[in-house]
């Protein structure tokens, strides 16, 4: 951005210096210049990039087959030429992980952005609107609230996934399915952080200011109040991706997730955990990694609730 | 000859119904010398004196006049276990027996049920009249004898059989046990409205009457062969007609004592939960003296076989879990450093491959894979047989399996009386394979998947959920995709695969081109094979598992050979046993050669237990694992 100068007046000029300390801030670069000094912030960007560059890349440059069957070397501990070890076929543990990687991550993002955008909006709504509006959506927030999860998640699951996986193949059938359930079912706790901070929100003086200067509902809401009530979505968004990717285990556990032969962290966790004693490192590398990415993203919200959280940004 | 049949005599030497010489002559024809019978007496010896209490028995003591002919090969064995074999005084004492099923039991009636399960959990409550030992030779329960022709019970044209009751005997709520409840028990399982899993097994008889209440005559319809099946093992258990009278037919869904069990068995009722537990104690009052040894026995349901035999093998929760496929070598890490023992025993079932004759993906009137639809590949033989040589058989037995499993070329292998004389040896040839496929119109496409007239060789190959399966699934399908077959998997939670067959995810809707499970023989094939049969009942395809008959019928991969049909109905009516045993034989290998289901692998049944659990006495023709569970005991 460029800066604004004007040397033939004299308050300008000695305007300047301060102004080159403080006048281009604006709030994201603020908040990022926060984030960067939230150690374990940074700490979990590196560690989640590095994840997600493993497994984009990594079947590249690690292009061993994920179901090369070889049951003459099958549960065999790490060594050179299979550097997470082998499983129970003698399929090699890291192709394998690096690929579940794949869809695990994206199960956990796509599931979390969904939540992340309807609970949003449906809080933001009730928060700003109140009255009839906000009575009809908490109303609703509560009945998906107390719906149990996994036998809704069975229930839709039976009843689409034949028909899906004849409109978009079977992979890419229940990798929708399970997202949009996922998400689907996880936004109501986004929502009602996102109601309250509204509610709250509403009543500023600074949200009076923009109303009376006539800013629309839209801007209101979109411009002056959604910022000041990102840091709870952040976090809750980040925690959702960390169930995502556990709820997609537990189906692969009940046999209602992915085909059981595409690997993904879940699958080749649960395909590992009847050999926990004689090959613990099958369930440590997808383990380990199952670990890192939602201790990341974890690490990442904190430190995103931090940067954004405007009582916090004295310095 | 099996050891149990010893303990049974020593059992009825004690109670007072067998006089000292008569137990000493069964002992010595059944094969056993002089110094072990002294033992045996010795042991029997203490308790005889203070038990006063002995009925006089008008058949005098049941035994097996087959028993003797077998027991000259089992005789030493049989004399070492009887030495050893447990006598217990009392009844009771033994505390909670703790059962592990990892597929719950859901509707303990054991004529409406959903399964194997369900029959084991039955089998605590309910008991037949006879049940057949390891050598398939018929031992009394509920009879006091078995039917001979030389004692009368058997008709010479094979045409009735007359049972007498074993006297004495108390349903749990106090009601004596009588030949009108057996009558009765046919006519519940006999009338088409109570659609009862068991009847099948019924279908030759023409009526059961109670000639006087311990006498019940079986009249069959016309000269039956196999006469064993109506109240012989797991399908033929006597429910009480005071308690189930008002629910036959329509009704039958709707007794209230068919979530509590009520029977003449070793153990009542306490509690059920469907899927979950099943809570006995002991009946103070059953018929075999002294027995059974534990007062309670609670089994639970649910989990996985692995977790199952983690539970019996490493911490030791359980006394008894039942069928664990689990690959043996990691069944074998688990019993280091435990006390508990891998139960292998042969097995009559085959890991088998099921043909889908129907189309999977055309639904017809509200029903998938149904008849009127042609699977585009499945119907040609030539297909089916190039998939067989496509299944590495060898790699699943010997990598998978283990001890748990053989190599098997026929579905029905044991008894080995049914293999043909020269038997085809089940290949593994993938390349050959591809040949027979192109050969049969199936060429590889420019996308390396296999077409003909537009239509891809794509399928769904489905089975339950349990990693050796999903193993067995990869390697399958890593040969298939070689030949340019596009192949999708698919697993199915046990429960409902093998659960109600109203869900669409149960294995009899076959919503899938190519299913993988097991099942076995009975020692008599004739109802094993008849899953190959398309009318049983008289109306056309009534046999076809379809909508029409909820799914009910055992023919599930939807096979029409009327050719088999005919050598199935022969064997039914033939009465000269080695002509019957031809047409087996002949059955056996057109299922060779037609490939409607071809076996993976044969299975040995694998159970594991607390190492001091004796008495189980496993067996396949044994109507469940727990047929002995008035004999179970605790070493200690």
């Amino acid at each position: 951005m460029a800066v604004r100068t004007s040397p033939t007046t004299e308050l300008a000029a000695r305007a300047e210096p301060v102004l080159r300390g403080r006048a281009h801030r604006t709030l994201w670069g603020d908040a990022f210049r926060q984030f960067r000094r939230h150690r374990m912030a940074m700490f979990g960007l590196v560690v989640f990039s590095l994840l997600v560059l493993a497994t984009l890349i990594g079947p590249a440059i690690y292009p061993r087959p994920i179901n090369d069957i070889d049951l003459a070397h099958k549960l065999q501990s790490p060594s050179l030429s299979h550097p997470f070890g082998t499983d129970d076929l003698g399929q090699d543990i890291l192709a394998r992980v690096l690929f579940g990687g794949r869809v695990s991550i994206a199960v956990g993002l796509a599931a979390m952005l969904i939540s992340v955008m309807i609970g949003t909006l449906l809080g933001a709504l009730a928060g700003f609107f109140g009255g009839f509006v906000d009575m009809v959506i908490m109303r609703l927030t509560e009945v998906m609230l107390s719906l149990p999860q996994l036998p809704l998640l069975l229930l839709v699951i039976y009843l689409f996934r034949d028909k899906l996986r004849h409109a978009v193949g079977p992979e890419m059938g229940i990798f929708l399915l399970i997202v949009v359930i996922i998400g689907g079912l996880a936004w109501m706790r986004v929502a009602r952080l996102v109601r309250a901070s509204f509610l709250s929100i509403r009543e500023q003086e600074y949200i009076v200011a923009a109303r009376s200067v006539g800013a629309g509902s839209g801007r209101l809401m979109l411009v002056h109040m959604l910022p000041n009530a990102l840091s709870p979505v952040i976090v809750a968004a980040s925690l959702g991706v960390a169930s995502a990717i556990l709820t997609e285990s537990a189906l692969s556990f009940l046999g209602l997730g992915f085909p059981p032969d595409l690997p993904t962290w879940g699958r080749i966790l649960y395909d590992a955990k009847d050999r926990l004693d004689s090959a613990p490192y099958w369930a440590l590398a997808p383990g380990i990694c199952i670990f890192l990415a939602i201790l990341s993203i974890n690490f990442i919200g904190d430190g995103l609730r931090d940067a954004l959280d405007p009582r916090r940004s004295s310095q | 000859m099996s050891d149990w049949t010893v303990a049974e005599l020593a059992e009825q030497f004690k109670a007072g119904r067998l006089s000292r010489r008569q137990f000493i002559a069964r002992m010595f024809a059944a094969g056993l010398t002089l110094p072990v019978i002294a033992s045996v007496l010795a042991a029997c010896g203490s308790s005889n004196s203070g038990n006063n209490k002995a009925k006089t028995n008008t058949g005098g003591a049941a035994t097996q006049p087959a028993a003797a002919g077998s027991a000259t090969a089992a005789g030493s064995a049989a004399a070492g276990a009887a030495a050893s074999a447990f006598n217990p005084t009392k009844r009771g004492g033994g505390g909670t027996l703790k059962l592990l099923w990892w597929q719950g039991p859901t509707l303990p009636n054991p004529h409406i049920n959903n399964g194997t399960k369900d029959f084991d959990a039955s089998r605590i409550f309910y008991e037949p009249l006879a049940e057949f030992d390891v050598d398939g030779n018929l031992v009394p329960v509920l009879a006091a004898e078995i039917p001979t022709v030389d004692n009368g019970g058997l008709a010479k044209d094979g045409t009735s059989v007359t049972w007498k009751l074993k006297p004495g005997v108390t349903w749990h709520d106090g009601q004596p046990f009588t030949a009108d409840d057996v009558a009765f028990t046919f006519q519940y399982v006999n009338d088409p409205a109570t659609a009862a899993g068991t009847a099948g097994q019924y279908v030759t008889v023409q009526s059961v009457d109670a000639v006087d209440p311990q006498t019940v005559k079986v009249t069959f319809k016309s000269p039956v062969p196999f006469w064993q099946t109506a109240f012989v093992g797991a399908n033929g258990m006597i429910i009480p007609k005071h308690i189930f009278g008002p629910y036959i037919g329509k009704e039958s869904r709707n007794a209230p004592n068919n979530l509590k069990p009520l029977g003449t068995g070793p153990y009542k009722y306490v509690d059920f939960r469907p899927g979950d537990s099943l809570e006995a104690e002991i009946n103070p009052n059953y018929h075999v003296a002294n027995r059974p040894f534990f007062d309670h026995v609670s089994l639970k349901g649910g989990g996985d076989a692995p977790s199952a035999a983690r539970a019996v093998l490493q911490t030791g929760d359980y006394d008894y879990a039942w069928n664990i496929q689990v690959a043996y070598d990691e069944l074998q890490g688990y019993q280091k450093g435990g006390t508990g023992a891998i139960v292998i025993f042969p097995g009559s079932s085959a890991e088998s491959m099921y043909f889908n004759f129907t189309d999977p993906n055309k639904e017809v009137g509200g029903e998938v894979s149904s008849l009127q639809t042609k699977h585009p590949f499945f119907t040609d033989v030539k297909v089916r047989q190039a998939f067989n040589l496509m299944f590495d058989r060898k790699t699943v037995v010997d990598q998978l399996y283990g001890k748990e499993g053989q190599i098997v070329n026929y579905l029905v292998y044991n008894p080995s009386k049914y293999l043909p004389a020269t038997q085809t040896q089940l290949a593994f040839d993938p390349t050959k394979a591809g040949q027979m496929l192109d050969d049969a119109g199936w060429k590889k496409g420019s996308d390396g998947i296999r077409a003909n007239n537009g239509v891809k060789m794509k399928i769904v190959f489905a089975t339950s959920v349990n990693s050796l399966r999903q193993n067995e699934q990869a390697i399958i399908k890593k040969t298939l995709e070689s030949q340019g077959i596009q192949v999708e998997l698919k697993s199915v939670d046990a429960n409902i695969f093998f659960g109600d067959a109203s869900n669409p995810d149960n294995l009899a809707q076959m919503h899938f081109d190519l299913g993988m499970w097991t099942n076995g023989t009975a020692i008599d094939p004739q109802n094993y094979l008849r899953a190959f049969v398309s009318q049983t009942h008289g109306q056309a395809n009534d046999n076809i598992s379809q909508k029409s008959n909820n799914w009910l019928g055992t023919n599930v991969t939807r096979y029409l050979n009327p050719a088999f049909d005919q050598i199935w109905q022969q064997a039914a009516t033939e009465l000269d046993p080695i002509k019957r045993a031809d047409l087996f034989k002949k059955m056996n290998q057109m299922i060779a050669d037609d490939a409607p289901k071809l076996p993976l692998a044969g299975r040995n049944g694998v159970s594991v237990a607390k190492g001091n659990l004796q008495g189980m006495d496993l067996q396949p023709w044994a109507s469940s694992d727990l047929y002995r569970l008035a004999y179970w005991y605790r070493k200690s």
